[in-house]
């Protein structure tokens, strides 16, 4: 028996918390919209500090895709018209690994204006189809290992 | 492209609070900044729809 999409989206949803609390000493606190209709699965703020707020849409794959000697993570999905783009918008994109029962590195966390402008793929029925596909083994190589990946060269842009 | 946005999950929640940190610093800023050109006397040469304009009369 598989897991179905709608569990692996309460399981990698329940992870992404897990890391963010850990992995920030407990200084975040994700919060779910108790609406879900802005794609977007958590509001994070630092907390006892509300000014603030990243909002992250988490899309994720059970599965690596063989691309030659090579492994791609690619995530496709479909959006209803008009894509919300926001600075304080991200989109966490994630390969979880099943058997290990946790996210494998690395992870993305990628702004929502290169998101949109890099991953549109097509339009179709009123929804925009969106492609993430990213060389995972060659970016695993890079960072994966080492805990060390390249700074985002952009990142005071977005 | 897209290796520029990874990170180990080992530092997700760092980049998380980077990011929010950056957000609030920025946002403290624009404020500073609205309150520096509210002043008399403070010209924002990047707003020409609110630079004075001096009004020429000709000479009679």
């Amino acid at each position: 028996m598989t897991v179905t999409s709608t569990q692996q989206g309460v399981i990698t949803e329940a992870e992404f918390v897990k890391i963010v609390i850990l992995t920030s000493d407990g200084r975040l606190v994700p919060a779910r919209p108790l609406a879900d209709d802005e794609r977007r699965d958590f509001e994070i703020h630092i907390r006892r500090h509300f000014l603030e707020s990243l909002a992250v849409q988490l899309k994720t794959s059970k599965t690596l895709r063989p691309h030659g000697r090579s492994l791609m993570l690619q995530i496709n999905f479909r959006v209803a018209a008009p894509l919300v783009t926001d600075k304080r918008l991200r989109y966490f994109l994630a390969h979880f690994d099943v058997k290990a029962m946790r996210y494998t590195d690395p992870v993305f966390l990628v702004p929502s204006a290169f998101f949109h402008r890099h991953a549109k793929h097509g339009v179709g029925r009123g929804k925009i189809q969106m492609q993430f596909k990213a060389a995972w083994s060659r970016v695993r190589e890079t960072c994966g290992h080492s805990g060390r990946c390249p700074r985002p060269r952009w990142e005071a842009g977005f | 492209m897209w290796s520029q946005w990874a990170l180990p999950q080992a530092q997700v929640g760092s980049r998380i609070l980077e990011i929010l940190e950056d957000l609030t610093g920025s946002a403290a800023l624009d404020q500073h900044a609205t309150d520096l050109i509210s002043l008399p006397g403070v010209l924002w040469l990047g707003r020409t729809d609110l630079s004075p304009t001096v009004q020429r009369r000709r000479a009679a």
